[in-house]
This record gives structure tokens, sequence and C-alpha cells, in this order.
């Protein structure tokens, strides 16, 4: 493989802080127990009170809640023992390290609804999924959610459970694009499409960095209807555009001088990931640039994953090794394909490419 | 008064208003069949009239089902 590797120790250690602190949140839902307990702290309303008041007493809370005192008590104990609350002399107040999570709630919140999601796929199909994987594929409940045969017809089913998967995909990549700016530099493109770009979301975040920048989505007509009500809000949204369309049946539009995939080519078969290669290497403006944006093959040799990559763990047949796609575009003639590598709550890689 | 069509809604809450944006889908005068999302209006309620608000469209579009069958 000709790529260029680049993977430095500065950027595997900017997880601790700044713009990849969000990383924070997997700390608090490395278990079920941890994750159930803190899910039902949310929806109790007792993150929101604490919030708000600071601290509170046992009993101020309990009364507050409309929890009883042995129920109050274990929840709070599993509470204290994940480091979310911390306890003395009967007074409960939030843990520091728990209220940075709380910066990036969003997250928290997005992976602790799409990890309880996955636990019934895991625990009763999981041996399915090591075994007969187009079984598991045919009974699990998180192959059922992404759906993309929903994304066509504007049912209001379909519209309810486009929009729930959406909001886990959206959320994960607000967050995600950060690393992928810190690995690649976006400063230089005018014009740039994101093939199965969902709500937009990716090209909000590169927006809304570089103010030179618009761009449009291609992506399944419902997907498209959904990403416009999600960028209205958006300053930026005025300069991202949706294509309705297929990529899978229909060829990709000229005059792109970025043409990007971002945790889509995972999604398809290695002969469609190839077309869909193909067709941006074909429809990209000379000079411009291919960008793959994908988590890397899970590695759990060293360390069991924690409860909040559940989720990741059933689509572990769908990660390439990176350079499976940098011998795809050197094969479509793109030239200085450029690999770098990010660990994030599993590895990442960005890999670049430009057409000659 | 004034009236206004708009085809595209979003809300976003915070702990003290609830914030309605109101547009209209555009057409791309750069690239054929690209659609964009427009903002016309952005309406801040407090969440007291955000539910009065949402309470009497449901039962509006309750009705308008029953009669007319789900808007899609």
């Amino acid at each position: 493989m000709a790529a260029t590797a680049v993977n430095t120790l500065e950027e595997r250690a900017l997880g601790a802080k700044g713009e990849l602190g969000f990383l924070t949140v997997d700390r608090f839902i490395s278990s079920m127990v941890d994750a159930r307990a803190l899910k039902t702290a949310l929806e109790l309303g007792l993150i929101d009170r604490l919030l708000a008041q600071r601290s509170g007493s046992v009993e101020a809370l309990g009364r507050a809640l409309g929890v009883d005192a042995p129920g109050l008590r274990l929840l709070l104990d599993l509470l204290a023992a994940n480091g979310v609350v911390e306890e003395r002399a009967g007074d409960v107040r939030l843990g520091k390290g728990f209220l940075d999570a709380l910066l990036y709630r969003d997250l928290l919140e997005v992976k602790l609804d799409f990890a309880g999601f996955s636990i019934n796929d895991f625990a009763d199909l999981f041996t399915a999924l090591i075994k007969e994987p187009h079984g598991f594929a045919e009974r699990a409940r998180m192959f059922q959610l992404f759906d993309y045969r929903r994304c066509s017809e504007p049912s209001r089913e379909n519209y309810a459970q486009v929009r729930a998967w959406m909001r886990i995909t959206s959320t994960l990549t607000r967050y995600e694009a950060r690393a992928c700016m810190h690995l690649h530099d976006f400063s230089s493109y005018r014009r740039a499409l994101d093939v199965g770009g969902n709500s937009g979301e990716f090209l909000l975040q590169l927006c809304r960095r570089h103010s030179q920048l618009t761009g449009a989505v291609l992506d399944l007509p419902l997907v498209c209807e959904i990403g416009m009500e999600h960028l209205l809000p958006e300053p930026e949204g005025s300069r991202i555009g949706f294509l309705k369309g297929d990529v899978r049946a229909d060829p990709l539009p000229p005059g792109y001088d970025l043409i990007s995939f971002k945790s889509m080519l995972h999604d398809w078969p290695a002969a469609d990931a190839e077309r869909f290669l193909a067709k941006a290497a074909h429809a990209l403006a000379p000079g411009g640039t291919l960008l793959i944006f994908e988590r890397s093959p899970l590695r759990v040799r060293e360390a069991t994953p924690p409860f909040s990559l559940v989720p990741t763990l059933l689509f572990f047949r769908s990660y390439r090794a990176p350079a499976e796609y940098a011998a795809r575009v050197e094969a479509l003639g793109l030239r200085d394909v450029v690999l770098r590598e990010i660990e994030l709550d599993t590895g990442f890689f960005v890999l670049s490419a430009k057409k000659g | 008064m004034t009236s206004a069509y708009c085809n595209l809604a979003a809300a976003t809450a915070t702990r003290d208003s609830v914030a309605v944006h109101l547009g209209v889908t555009q057409k791309s005068e750069r690239e054929p069949g690209e659609v964009k999302p427009e903002l016309l209006h952005r309406i801040l309620l407090a969440p007291r009239t955000a539910k009065h608000l949402h309470q009497i469209i449901g039962t509006l579009l309750g009705e308008y089902e029953a009669q007319r069958g789900g808007p899609g």
C-alpha cells in the first residue's frame, strides 16, 4: 500500500481534554448497571434537580422525586459507585467528573439510549451474530431500526423510525466530526458533497468551522426531508443543500472539490462500496479530494469493550481496514493517498486522496 | 397580522423557552435538484405556551386525521 500513514502521539493524547473532551461520557456508561442507574437518574429528574440546586439532602430528594427511602438509597449508591454523585453527611451533589460529562449531555443521552436499545440483541442473539450473521440481521432489532427501505416513503411510521436513528447518527457525528477536522485540513475546499450525508450534521460542523465552504448532502428522500428540518435552526443551514437520490442508482453530480463518505461505506457490501467510490472519483472536480472517515475494525483483545460499545460490537463485521479503501482509491487512479488514524471510543481513520 | 406558508418546522428547547423554527425548502440556483432549508420565522414561546400549542395542534391533527387520514 502506498498510502502515507500519519498517526502521532499528539493525536492520540488529545482525548483527555480540549476538542475531544466528549470522550469522557463513555466513562459513565462502562457497564449495563452503571448505564441503567444513570438513565433512571435522568428519567426521574434527579440529575436536573442536582444541576439546578447544586446539592440536596437525601430526604429532600426522596420527597421531590417521589421515591421511597430504600429505592433512593440503592440508586444513590449505584450512582456514587460510578462517580455520578458524591455524598457527604447526607448531602448529595454531582461528581466533578460527571459535571464535565454533562457538557456533552446530548451525546451521553444518545449513547445511553443506543446501548440500552442493543441489550436484547446482544443478550439473545450473540450466538447468531457469531455463527449466523444473516439470521442475526433478520432478527435483530438494531437492523430493523436502520432499515433504509423506510427512507423513501414519507409515511408517519417511516418518519418516526427514520428520525429515531437519525438522532443517534447525527449526535455521534456532531462529535466525531471534531476528530475528522483535527486530522484533515478542510480550509481549502469550496464545495463539498457528503454522500449518504444523513441530516447534514457532518457538513454543518465543517461549514461552522470553515466560512468559505458550501455543501450538499446526497441521501434518500425521507432522510433529506428530516435533514432539512434538522438544519433549519442553524445559521449555516442556508449553505447546505440536499439532493434527494440514491447513490446505488444515480450518478453523483459534478463540480465538487470535496466528496466525503462519513461512516457510510461500512453499511454496504464491498462491491457496492467500490461502486460508490468509483462514482465519486468520476464526479470529483480535477484536483479535488475524496475523503473517507470511518471506524476501524474493532480491537477487543486488549480489554473487554465497555457497555457503551455494545451497539458498535453488533456491527463488527462491517468495519473494514483502511488499507482496503486505500487500495481501492489507488486502483481508481487517485493520488496522494493519506491515511490518518485516531483513537476515539474505538479507532477511527481519515483516508484522503486527490484526483489528478 | 401577517400570514406565511411554511413547509419545514423544527423546535428546540432551553430551560426557559421553546423555540419554534418555521421555514420553506428553497431550490438551489447552482445545482438542479438541490434544495435548501430557509428559515423564515423563529418564534420563542414560554414552556407553558408551548405546551398549550402542542395540545391545540395535537387535537386539531387528531380531528384532521379522523376525517381525512394521516397527512403522511
